[in-house]
């Protein structure tokens, strides 16, 4: 029973040298700065949960983090965002032009009709009016 | 009292069948445009003496070929125009000279800021460029013409001869840089360009694509709608006469 607490407690040792290899940075016992972030560690503790299925549901915020956005591809994006607007607008100009077209042809049969009836009432004989 | 027809060359654009062939049209500029984005911005290298900002000339070079295009379809239109006029005709013209004016607009600008990171100073009366402004205004002077002069017979003739114009004004914008000894670069030559990436003679060649798809999918709209102007007007009249309006 010894043996396996003490197995357990090198494996947790192994996972947080582990841990801090992919994540560099100061550690509160390396730091020279351990009392500020022994005291900050010590807050962020405080508020962390303690427990394992805490840990793995609950999100903490990090303030200063890194952007991982890349700003070409937002360009881009942009660019074509424009582009696709601009293409959707011909389109909408060809289908208000079709739609004009259609009524201009209404309008058109509706002056040859207005035309050819003046033009027979004009031919025919006065007591036929 | 007359019943309306058609005018020769003036057909009727509320025909639906061109619609497919329009929009597979679009669908191609709007591939082609994001195609050239992608090549642009994603697999061609960055040069090394002007940096990012000489992406620039993946839209300026093919825009200032635009600009011809329509300089050229408004020469065309007007030469029409004047030996047998038509409607069909007259729009051809007007669509040219609105294209010319846009891309020309595009192309000062792109060239403006080009310029002021490899000159230093965003305009200079170089002749490339001088002669390119020029041939703008008469673009805009041909529209102020047709927007504000009336649309009679004599006004028509009078903007197809300012069209013939400005097309004139296009080999010496082509050719300044040679005569006049310019500061305007010449990087595409005909002993091979100076693209020295295969990407970027990718990106280029994707740039003329894109922009032609472009050019002929606002060439054919503006000339529908030009179209669709000119019947107005013309079926106004008729009303007119049959005193069906004021």
């Amino acid at each position: 029973m010894t043996s396996l607490s003490s197995f357990a407690s090198i494996a947790s040792l192994a996972n947080a040298s582990s841990l801090s290899a992919h994540f560099p940075g100061p550690s509160p016992a390396s730091s020279p700065e351990s009392g500020s972030a022994s005291s900050a560690g010590s807050a962020a503790s405080a508020s962390a949960p303690s427990t394992v299925d805490g840990r793995s549901t609950a999100f903490q915020p990090v303030e200063g983090g890194t952007e991982h956005r890349n700003g070409e591809t937002l360009l881009v994006a942009a660019y074509a965002g424009l582009w696709a607007l601009l293409m959707i607008w011909v389109l909408v100009q060809w289908t208000k032009q079709t739609a004009l077209g259609r009524r201009l042809d209404d309008l058109e049969r509706s002056i040859r009709d207005a035309t050819a009836k003046a033009e027979s009432s004009a031919k025919a004989p006065p007591g036929n009016s | 009292m007359n019943a309306p027809t058609r005018p020769p060359g003036a057909q009727s654009p509320s025909s639906d069948r061109t619609t497919p062939y329009f929009i597979a049209l679009v669908a191609l500029a709007t591939l082609l445009v994001f195609a050239s984005l992608d090549v642009i911005f994603f697999r061609a290298p960055v040069e090394k003496t002007m940096g990012i900002v000489q992406k620039i000339f993946y839209f300026h070079v093919p825009s200032a070929v635009c600009m011809y295009v329509g300089a050229t379809t408004c020469f065309v239109g007007s030469v029409a125009y004047l030996m047998e006029p038509t409607e069909l005709r007259d729009a051809i013209g007007r669509a040219g000279a609105e294209l010319a004016v846009v891309f020309g607009i595009i192309v000062l600008g792109t060239g403006s800021l080009w310029a002021s990171k490899a000159w230093g100073t965003y305009w200079t009366w170089d002749p490339r460029l001088t002669t390119m402004l020029l041939s703008v205004l008469i673009y805009v002077a041909y529209l102020v013409l047709r927007a504000f002069a009336g649309d009679g017979e004599g006004e028509r003739k009078f903007a197809a001869a300012l069209g013939v114009l400005g097309a004139a004004n296009l080999p010496i914008i082509h050719f300044s840089v040679q005569k006049w000894a310019g500061q305007h670069p010449t990087v595409i030559t005909s002993k091979g360009g100076g693209l020295g990436h295969p990407d970027m003679k990718l990106a280029l060649g994707l740039g003329f694509a894109a922009m032609a798809a472009v050019v002929v999918a606002f060439l054919w709209v503006r000339v529908r709608g030009q179209l669709l102007e000119s019947r107005f007007a013309r079926l106004e009249d008729d009303a007119l006469d049959l005193g069906l309006s004021e």
